[in-house]
C-alpha cells in the first residue's frame, strides 16, 4: 500500500461499546476497505441510477440500499460479528432481489438455491466465530492469527469454507448460474461488483491467519486457480450471455482467491476493483439488451470496452491487475494453471464478443442509463493505473509476463471472433452439475431424513406417549371390570367357601357381597405376608 | 389419672345437642323439626369453639385413653365443621321428612364416634368408637327406604361387620401380645414379640380403621354407598369418618410403630389409590364417580399415615390432607346435591346456568386434583415431602403418576360444564346447597392460600 | 410495586363480570398496557445493575419455611418485559373477537398473572404454583378457544404438562429436604446449596428438575404435546403458550437447576449438551417435513428452545473459558427473548392465515403477497428472524449461542456447538419453504380467501417484529441488564 493513500485515509479507530458487552467490536475504514467502499459507492451510484430509468419502485431501492450498508458493514468490520452480520445480511438481500419477480415460481426457487447454498457456507463462519473465543479469546479479525494450535486451523477451515461460498468458488459454484435470474441491475452490483467478492475480500483481509495455518494458503490458492481454470471453461460453453458473464465472475475472483492465497493482497484488491467495474458495465449492457430488445451505440462501445477489458488486452484494467496477481504466485504449477485460466479468459470475453456481431433493432436509450455505462467503461478501461507501482502496490508485475500475456489474449479474442465457434461439452454448459450433485448429495437427503423423523416423530415417539394413554385406560376398564362385577378363578374359589354368609342377602343384586368378602379377605391374607416380610 | 369431663367439652357439647334433638324431635311435628337441625347445628358450633379453645391449651391425656393432642385437636374442628356442612346439606334434603330429627340425631353420632376413634390411644376404645361411628351411619345409608338405598345399607353393614369382627380378632391377639391395650403398652409389647404374630394382629387391627377410611381391602362399600344412599349421606359417610379413621391408624402407626408399618401400609396405599383411580376412568355416574375418586384419595392419605414416626412431616401431612380433603369433597357433593343430577350429561352448561355453583364445581375438582392453590395441593406436597423424606420415594412416584390419570376423569367431568345446554331446562339448583357448594369451594381456596396460618395453628 | 404488578390482571379479572360488555376488550387492553409501563419503570429503576430489586418476603407457610418472595433480576426483567409485552398484543389482537370475550379477557388476564408471578418468584413452592396454574389456565384456553381436535389436545397438553409438573414438584420437594435446614426459599438454597456431600440424591433431585422443566420446555423426546396443542389452540393461545410458557422450562433451568445444584449441572452438563444438541437438529429437520404451518412452527420450537439448553450445558463445564461460559448463557437469556417476540409473532400471523381461509395448509396457498402484501411482508420479516438474520434479534441470541458454546473450548463444546450450527440451515430451509408456498409463486386453492391484515393484528404484530429488530440492531439494551445476571449464574455454576 502506498504511504501517500495512507497519510490521506489514514483509520477509524473501532468503537468502544461494541454489539456485545464485553467483546469489544466496531467498524474500521483501513487501506483495504477504502478501496472497497469507494468501488461500493460508485457501482451503486452507476446501478440505481441505471434502475431509476428503468422504473424500479420502492422495494427495489430499498432492498438495495439496504444490501449497500451490509456490504459496507461487511467490508469496514473489525471482528467477527459485526463481519457476519452484514455477510448474512447481504445474502438475505441476495434472495430477495433474485426473487424479485416473486410470482414466477422458478426464480423463486433460484432465490433459494442461491440463499441455503451461500448459507451453507455461511456455517464455516458461525463456528469461526466459536472456535476464535476459543482459541484467540476474541473476535477481532486482527487477533485470529494468534490463536492457539487446534483453534487456528478450525478458524481458518470455517473462514475458507465461508469465503469460498460467498465468492461462489468450486465447489459452491453453481448458486451464481441460478443468481442470474435476479434483474440485471442485481446481476450487476450483487453477483459481480459486491457481494460475490467479499469471500475475496474476507481471504484477502485475513491473509495473516492463511499464512499462519501454511496449508490454509496453499488451498486457497488451489480452490482460486481451478475455480479460475475450470469456470473458465464453463463461461466459454454458454450460450446465455448473463449464464456466461456468471462463469466468468466464478472465473475472474478465481484469481483474487488466488491471490489471497499467494500473498499478493495488493494485486488482488486492484483485480477486484479493476473487475468490478467491468464486470457491472458488461451487466448493465445485458440488461439493456435483455429489456429494451435491441441496442444503442453507447451500449455497443462500453460492452466493446468490457469486453475487451476482461479478456486482459492490454493496456485494459485487467491486464494490469491480472498479471500483478499472477506475479505473485510463487509456485510454478499454480502459475501454469493461473496462466491457462488467462488465456481461456480472453476466450470467453471473446465469446461474448461475438455478441456485437448479431444484428440487432436500434432502441432509444435514456440518458439515465447511457451516463453510467460511459462511466464504467471509462473506469473499467483506466483502472488499470491501480497495478501501477505505487499506487496500490510498491511493485508492478513483470514486464515480460506481461507482454506474453497480453499477446496470448489479443491472439485468443482474434481466433474466437474470427473462428465465432467454441467447444460447448454439456460438462461445462452444465457448470459440471454441480447443482444436480447439491441437490441428490444434500438436499434430497435432507428432506428424507426430515420426513423419515417426522414419521418416526409421529409414531414412535408420539405413538409411545399414546402406547401408555390407552394402556392406562385399558387397565381402567380392566380394573373396572375386576372390582365390580368379576374376579379371577382364585377369588372366585375362596368366595364359594364364603357363600354361606351371601345367604344373609335378601336381595339378588347383594350376591355379590360374598365377593366382596372373598376378595377383602385375599388380600387381607396378602397383607399379613407383605407385614411379615417388611417386619 | 386425669378424669376431669371438662376435657371432652366439645364432645360433650354435640353430645348434648344430639340428646336434645331426639328428645325435642320426639314433641315437635313434623312441619317444625327442622328446630331439631338448627339445635344440632347449635351443637356442632359450640363444639367447634370448645375445640378451638382446646386447642390453645398444653396436650393431656383423659380418662387413660383419650389424648389431647393436635391430632385430636384437627380431628374435632374437621369432624364438627365437615359435619356441620352435611347438616346443612342434609336439612335441605330431609325437610318435613317422617324421621327428620333421628337423622341429624344418627350424623351427630356417627361424628361423635369418629373423633373417638381418631382421639384414643387405646384398642378397646377404638373398637367402641368403630361401633359407635359405624352403626348411626349404617342407619343412615338406608334412610331413603328404597331399593337402592336398602342394598347399599345392607352391603355397608355386612362389610363392615366382617371386617369389624376381624378387627375385633387383631385386638384380641394385640392384647395378647403386648399384654395391655394402651398403646404404650403394645410398643413396648412388639419389641420382644413374634414378628409374624405381631404382623397378623396388625393386619386384623387394621381393618376396621381401613374400612371407615375406605381404603382397600375395604373400599368395597363406597361406590354402592354412594351411589345408593341419599346424597348427603354419601357425602358424609365418604368424608367425615374417614377422618376418624385415618387419624387413628396415624395414631396406631406413629405411637406403637409395630415392625413393617411403614411397608405394608405403603402397599396398601400405593394399591388404594391406583384401584381408586382406575376405577374413576369410565364412570358416567357423578356419585360412583366420586365414590373412587373418595378411594383414590385415601390411598394418598395413606402415604403419610404410613411415614408415621419417619418424618416430622408425616404429622402435618396428614392432619392438613384431611382437612383440606374434608372441605373439598363436601364441597363436591354439595354441587352434586344442588344440581340433582348423577350423570356427566346432566352437568352440560351448569357453568351457564348457574356460574357460581359451576364454578365451585371446577374449584373443588381441580382442587381434588391437586391443583395450587387450593388446599390439597399444599396436603399434597405435604405427603409428597412425607413420602421422600421418609425414604420411600417410589411411593411420591406413584402417587405422582396416579395424580396425572386423575386428572383425566376430574376433567371428563369438567368439560361438559363450559359446553351449550340442549333440550329442556333443568331444574333450578337447590339453594342451601349451593351455598354449602360455594362455602366449601371458597374455604378449599382459603384454607391452600393461608395455609401457613393453619399449618402453623395446628 | 412487584406485587401490584403481579396481582394487578387478576383483580381486574375479578372485577370483569361488572365491566358492560363492549367495554371487555378495552378494559382489557388498558390493563396490559398499564402493566407493560409498570414493568418498564421496575426495568428502567433496576437499571443494568446485579441484585435483585423490588424484593418481597412474606412468610406464607412458615412451618416448610416456604414464603411469598419475589424479586426481579437480569433474569427475570426481559421475561417479565416480554410477558408484558405479549399480553398486551394478544389483548390488541383479540379487540375483534366475538366468541365469549368476557371470559377469553378474563382468563388471559388470569395467565398474565400467572406468568408475572412465575418469573418473579424466588420460592419453589411459589414457583410451582404458578407453573401448574399456567397449566390449568392454558387447558380451558385450548379447550374453549380452540378448533378442530381441542378437547383431545387440549387433555394431552394437560396430562403430559401436569406430569411434568408433579415430576418437578418432586424434585422441588428434594431440593427441600436435601437443604440444612430444610426451606424452599431460592435465595437461601443458592446461598448454601443442598445435597452438599450426596452427589447421588443431588443427581436424582437434578433428574426430576430437569425431566420436569424439559417437559415444559419442551426437549425432545418429551415435545410431541407441543405441536397437537398449537394446532389447535387460538392464535393468541398459542402465541402466549409458546412465547411465554415455553420459556418457563429454560428459566426454571437458569433459576433453579444450575444454581441450586451446582455439581450435579456440571457433572451431567454433556447430557444436557446433547438434549440440547438433539432438540436443536430433530425439531429443525421435523418441521421442514411438515405441511401444517402452525405443527411446523411448533417444531422450530423446539429446535430455537435446543439451543438454550445447549448454551446451558455449556455453561456447566467449569473448565472450559469464563467469559464464553458467560456468553453462553447471555445468548439462552436472549433466545428467550427472541423467540417469545418472534415465535409470537409467527403464530399470530398463522391465526390471520386461518381466520381468512379456516386452513393452515401450505400446499393449499400460494402467491398470497399479491392479495395481502402487508401481510407477506411480515411473514416475510418474522420467517427471516426465525432463521436467524443479523438485524433481527434471532441473530444476536444465537451468534451468542454459538460462539459461546464452542468458545468454552472443550471437546463435548466445541463438537456440539459446531453440529449444532447445521441448525441454521435447515430452519433457513424450512422457512424458504414457506415463503415460496405461502407468499410467493402462483395463487393457490385458498388464495382467494385471504385478505390483508386488519387494523389490530397489524398494531399486535408490529410492536413484535419492530422489539424484535430493535434487539437485533441495538442488543446493548437488553444485554446491558443480562450480562451482570449470567456472570452471577456462571459463578454460582462454577463453585
Amino acid at each position: 500500500m502506498s504511504a501517500a493513500l495512507r497519510g490521506v485515509w489514514g483509520v477509524v479507530p473501532p468503537q468502544k461499546a461494541g454489539m456485545i458487552p464485553g467483546w469489544g467490536s466496531g467498524l474500521v475504514v483501513d487501506e483495504l476497505s477504502v478501496f472497497l467502499l469507494v468501488t461500493l459507492a460508485v457501482v451503486l451510484v452507476a446501478v440505481l441510477a441505471y434502475a431509476w430509468a428503468d422504473g424500479y419502485g420502492v422495494r427495489f431501492h430499498a432492498l438495495m440500499l439496504l444490501f449497500a450498508a451490509a456490504m459496507a458493514v461487511t467490508v469496514t468490520a473489525s471482528d467477527l460479528l459485526l463481519l457476519l452480520m452484514g455477510w448474512e445480511v447481504m445474502g438475505a438481500m441476495s434472495y430477495a432481489l433474485i426473487g424479485y419477480v416473486w410470482s414466477d415460481p422458478e426464480r423463486v426457487r433460484s432465490a433459494d438455491v442461491a440463499f441455503l447454498t451461500t448459507r451453507a457456507a455461511d456455517m464455516g463462519l458461525y463456528a469461526a466465530a466459536g472456535f476464535a473465543v476459543a482459541g484467540a479469546h476474541s473476535l477481532k479479525l486482527d487477533d485470529l492469527a494468534t490463536a492457539n494450535a487446534p483453534w487456528r486451523d478450525l478458524i481458518a477451515a470455517g473462514v475458507v469454507v465461508a469465503a469460498l461460498g460467498k465468492s461462489a468458488q468450486l465447489p459452491f459454484s453453481f448458486w451464481l448460474s441460478r443468481a442470474m435470474a435476479g434483474p440485471s441491475p442485481v446481476s450487476a452490483l450483487l453477483h459481480s461488483a459486491a457481494m460475490v467478492v467479499a469471500g475475496a475480500y474476507l481471504l484477502l483481509r485475513l491473509r495473516p491467519l492463511l499464512d499462519a495455518t501454511g496449508w490454509a494458503a496453499t488451498t486457497v490458492s488451489w480452490a482460486g486457480a481451478l475455480t479460475a481454470l475450470l469456470l473458465g471453461a464453463v463461461a466459454l460453453a454458454q450460450r446465455d450471455l448473463k449464464q456466461l458473464l456468471a462463469a466468468s465472475t466464478c472465473a475472474q475472483i478465481g484469481f483474487m482467491v488466488l491471490a489471497a492465497g499467494a500473498g499478493a493482497v495488493d494485486g488482488g484488491t486492484a483485480h477486484l476493483i479493476a473487475h468490478a467495474a467491468v464486470k457491472s458495465l458488461l451487466f448493465l449492457c445485458a440488461g439493456v439488451w435483455l429489456t429494451r430488445r435491441g441496442t444503442h451505440r453507447v451500449v455497443d462501445v462500453a460492452f466493446g470496452i468490457g469486453a475487451v477489458a476482461l479478456a486482459g488486452v492490454p493496456p485494459l484494467s485487467l491486464w494490469v491487475t491480472k498479471d500483478e496477481v499472477l506475479a505473485g504466485v510463487g509456485s510454478s504449477a499454480l502459475l501454469a494453471v493461473g496462466f491457462a485460466a488467462s488465456v481461456l479468459s480472453a476466450a470467453y470475453a471473446g465469446k461474448a464478443l461475438l455478441r456485437l456481431f448479431q444484428a440487432a433493432e436500434r432502441v432509444p436509450v435514456p440518458l439515465a442509463q447511457r451516463i453510467p455505462l460511459a462511466g464504467l467503461a471509462v473506469a473499467g478501461a483506466g483502472l488499470g493505473v491501480l497495478g501501477l507501482p505505487g499506487i496500490l502496490g510498491e511493485a508492478g508485475p513483470v514486464a515480460w509476463e506481461s507482454a506474453l500475456a497480453g499477446a496470448f489474449a489479443v491472439l485468443t479474442v482474434g481466433v474466437v471472433v474470427a473462428v465465432r465457434r467454441v467447444p460447448e461439452p454439456a460438462w461445462a454448459l452444465r457448470w459440471f452439475w454441480l447443482e444436480r450433485a447439491a441437490l441428490a448429495g444434500v438436499v434430497r437427503p435432507g428432506f428424507a431424513v426430515a420426513r423419515a423423523l417426522a414419521r418416526f416423530d409421529d409414531r414412535v415417539v408420539d405413538g409411545a406417549v399414546e402406547g401408555v394413554a390407552r394402556g392406562g385406560r385399558w387397565t381402567a376398564g380392566l380394573a373396572r371390570r375386576r372390582v365390580e362385577l368379576r374376579v379371577d378363578g382364585l377369588v372366585g374359589a375362596v368366595g364359594r367357601a364364603a357363600r354361606g354368609l351371601a345367604a344373609l342377602a335378601r336381595r339378588p343384586q347383594t350376591g355379590q357381597v360374598h365377593l366382596y368378602f372373598a376378595q377383602a379377605a385375599v388380600v387381607l391374607a396378602v397383607l399379613v405376608l407383605v407385614a411379615v416380610l417388611a417386619g | 389419672m386425669n378424669e376431669n369431663p371438662a376435657d371432652l367439652a366439645p364432645e360433650l357439647c354435640v353430645l348434648i345437642a344430639a340428646v336434645l334433638g331426639l328428645v325435642n324431635g320426639l314433641f315437635l311435628p313434623r312441619t317444625r323439626q327442622w328446630r331439631v337441625a338448627v339445635i344440632c347445628a347449635a351443637g356442632l358450633v359450640a363444639g367447634l369453639a370448645v375445640a378451638g379453645v382446646a386447642a390453645t391449651r398444653p396436650d393431656l391425656m383423659a380418662f387413660d385413653a383419650f389424648e389431647i393432642d393436635p391430632v385430636t385437636h384437627v380431628t374435632r374442628i374437621v369432624v364438627f365443621g365437615s359435619t356441620l356442612l352435611v347438616v346443612i346439606l342434609a336439612a335441605g334434603q330431609v325437610r318435613d321428612h317422617p324421621r327428620e330429627s333421628e337423622h341429624y340425631t344418627l350424623i351427630l353420632l356417627s361424628a361423635l364416634g369418629t373423633v373417638a376413634l381418631g382421639a384414643t390411644s387405646d384398642l378397646l376404645v377404638l373398637v367402641a368408637a368403630y361401633l359407635l361411628a359405624s352403626i348411626p351411619a349404617y342407619a343412615l345409608a338406608g334412610f331413603g327406604k328404597d331399593a337402592p338405598g336398602t342394598e347399599a345399607a345392607l352391603k355397608y353393614y355386612l362389610m363392615g361387620a366382617l371386617l369389624g369382627v376381624v378387627m375385633l380378632g387383631g385386638v384380641t391377639l394385640l392384647f395378647g401380645v403386648g399384654r395391655g391395650t394402651a398403646y404404650p403398652m403394645l410398643r413396648e409389647g412388639f419389641a420382644d414379640a413374634s414378628p409374624a404374630v405381631v404382623a397378623v394382629g396388625v393386619v386384623a387391627l387394621l381393618a376396621g380403621p381401613l374400612f371407615k377410611a375406605g381404603a382397600v381391602p375395604g373400599h368395597f362399600w363406597v361406590p354402592d354407598v354412594t351411589e345408593g344412599a341419599p346424597p348427603a349421606v354419601a357425602a358424609f359417610v365418604t368424608t367425615v369418618p374417614k377422618i376418624g379413621a385415618f387419624a387413628a391408624l396415624y395414631r396406631f402407626g406413629a405411637e406403637t410403630s409395630p415392625g413393617g408399618w411403614a411397608v405394608l401400609v405403603a402397599v396398601i396405599a400405593a394399591v388404594t389409590m391406583t384401584l381408586g383411580n382406575l376405577a374413576a376412568f369410565g364412570q358416567d355416574n357423578v356419585r360412583r364417580l366420586l365414590a373412587y375418586s373418595t378411594v383414590s384419595q385415601a390411598g394418598y392419605l395413606l402415604v403419610p399415615v404410613a411415614m408415621a414416626g419417619r418424618t416430622d412431616l408425616a404429622e402435618p401431612a396428614v392432619l392438613y390432607y384431611l382437612a383440606a380433603y374434608a372441605v373439598t369433597n363436601v364441597g363436591a357433593f354439595a354441587v352434586v346435591l344442588a344440581a340433582g343430577r348423577d350423570d356427566l350429561a346432566g352437568y352440560t352448561g351448569l357453568l351457564r346456568r348457574s356460574p357460581l355453583l359451576g364454578l365451585s364445581l371446577v374449584v373443588c375438582l381441580l382442587g381434588l386434583v391437586g391443583t395450587p392453590p387450593t388446599a390439597v395441593f399444599v396436603g399434597k406436597v405435604l405427603m409428597f415431602g412425607a413420602a421422600l423424606d421418609g425414604g420411600h420415594a417410589w411411593l411420591a412416584v406413584v402417587a405422582a403418576v396416579n395424580t396425572v390419570a386423575s386428572v383425566f376423569y376430574y376433567l371428563r367431568w369438567i368439560i361438559p360444564l363450559f359446553g351449550r345446554r340442549t333440550g329442556r331446562p333443568a331444574p333450578r339448583p337447590a339453594r342451601g346447597a349451593s351455598t354449602v357448594a360455594v362455602v366449601a369451594a371458597v374455604l378449599s381456596v382459603l384454607l391452600g392460600v393461608g395455609s401457613g396460618i393453619a399449618l402453623t395453628a395446628s | 410495586m412487584l406485587t401490584l404488578v403481579i396481582f394487578l390482571p387478576l383483580a381486574v379479572a375479578l372485577a370483569l363480570p361488572g365491566v358492560p360488555r363492549r367495554a371487555v376488550p378495552w378494559t382489557w387492553l388498558g390493563v396490559s398496557v398499564v402493566e407493560l409501563a409498570l414493568v418498564a419503570a421496575m426495568w428502567a429503576a433496576h437499571g443494568t445493575g446485579g441484585g435483585t430489586s423490588f424484593e418481597t418476603d412474606a412468610r406464607w407457610i412458615p412451618s416448610v419455611r416456604a414464603g411469598y418472595h419475589v424479586g426481579v433480576d437480569g433474569l427475570s426483567l426481559p421475561l417479565l418485559a416480554l410477558t408484558a409485552v405479549l399480553f398486551a398484543t394478544c389483548a390488541v389482537y383479540s379487540l375483534r373477537n366475538t366468541h365469549r370475550v368476557r371470559a377469553f379477557a378474563m382468563l388471559f388476564l388470569f395467565l398474565e398473572t400467572v406468568c408475572l408471578g412465575l418469573f418473579a418468584a424466588l420460592d419453589l413452592l411459589l414457583f410451582f404454583v404458578f407453573f401448574d396454574l399456567s397449566i390449568v389456565g392454558m387447558y380451558f384456553v385450548i379447550l374453549l378457544w380452540g378448533h378442530e381436535d381441542r378437547a383431545r389436545s387440549a387433555l394431552k397438553f394437560f396430562l403430559y404438562t401436569f406430569l411434568g409438573s408433579l415430576v418437578l414438584l418432586l424434585g422441588f420437594i428434594g431440593l427441600y429436604l436435601g437443604a440444612d435446614p430444610h426451606t424452599f426459599d431460592m435465595v437461601e438454597l443458592t446461598r448454601t446449596p443442598p445435597f452438599a456431600g450426596s452427589p447421588g440424591l443431588a443427581g436424582l433431585t437434578l433428574l426430576a428438575v430437569g425431566a420436569g422443566l424439559a417437559i415444559k420446555t419442551p426437549v425432545v423426546p418429551f415435545h410431541t404435546w407441543l405441536p397437537p396443542a398449537h394446532t389447535d389452540a387460538p392464535a393468541a393461545g398459542s402465541a402466549v403458550l409458546a412465547g411465554v410458557m415455553l420459556k418457563m422450562g429454560t428459566y426454571g433451568l437458569v433459576r433453579i437447576a444450575m444454581p441450586l445444584l451446582p455439581d450435579a449441572w456440571r457433572r451431567y452438563a454433556l447430557v444436557m449438551l446433547v438434549v440440547g444438541l438433539v432438540s436443536v437438529l430433530y425439531g429443525a429437520f421435523v418441521a421442514l417435513a411438515q405441511d401444517n404451518v402452525k405443527r411446523l412452527v411448533a417444531y422450530t420450537s423446539v429446535n430455537h428452545m435446543g439451543y438454550i439448553v445447549l448454551a446451558l450445558g455449556a455453561a456447566g463445564y467449569a473448565a472450559g473459558d469464563t467469559d464464553a461460559r458467560r456468553l453462553a448463557v447471555t445468548g439462552a437469556v436472549t433466545q428467550m427473548v427472541s423467540h417469545g417476540l418472534v415465535t409470537g409473532a409467527l403464530f399470530l400471523l398463522c391465526g390471520v392465515l386461518h381466520d381468512r381461509a379456516g386452513s393452515y395448509d401450505i400446499g393449499r396457498f400460494g402467491g398470497v403477497a399479491r392479495r395481502a402484501p402487508v401481510f407477506a411482508g411480515l411473514v416475510a420479516v418474522a420467517a427471516f428472524a426465525s432463521l436467524g438474520l443479523p438485524g433481527l434479534s434471532g441473530f444476536i441470541a444465537e451468534f451468542q449461542i454459538f460462539a459461546g458454546t464452542i468458545g468454552t473450548g472443550t471437546a463435548a463444546t466445541a463438537v456440539t456447538g459446531a453440529l449444532a450450527v447445521a441448525g441454521i440451515l435447515v430452519t433457513a430451509a424450512l422457512f424458504l419453504r414457506v415463503l415460496h408456498l405461502v407468499v410467493l409463486g402462483q395463487p393457490g386453492e385458498l388464495t382467494p380467501r385471504v385478505t390483508d391484515v386488519r387494523r389490530p393484528e397489524l398494531a399486535a404484530l408490529v410492536p413484535l417484529l419492530a422489539l424484535s429488530l430493535l434487539i437485533g440492531v441495538a442488543p446493548r439494551v437488553l444485554l446491558d441488564t443480562i450480562e451482570p445476571l449470567s456472570a452471577a449464574v456462571v459463578a454460582l455454576v462454577g463453585r
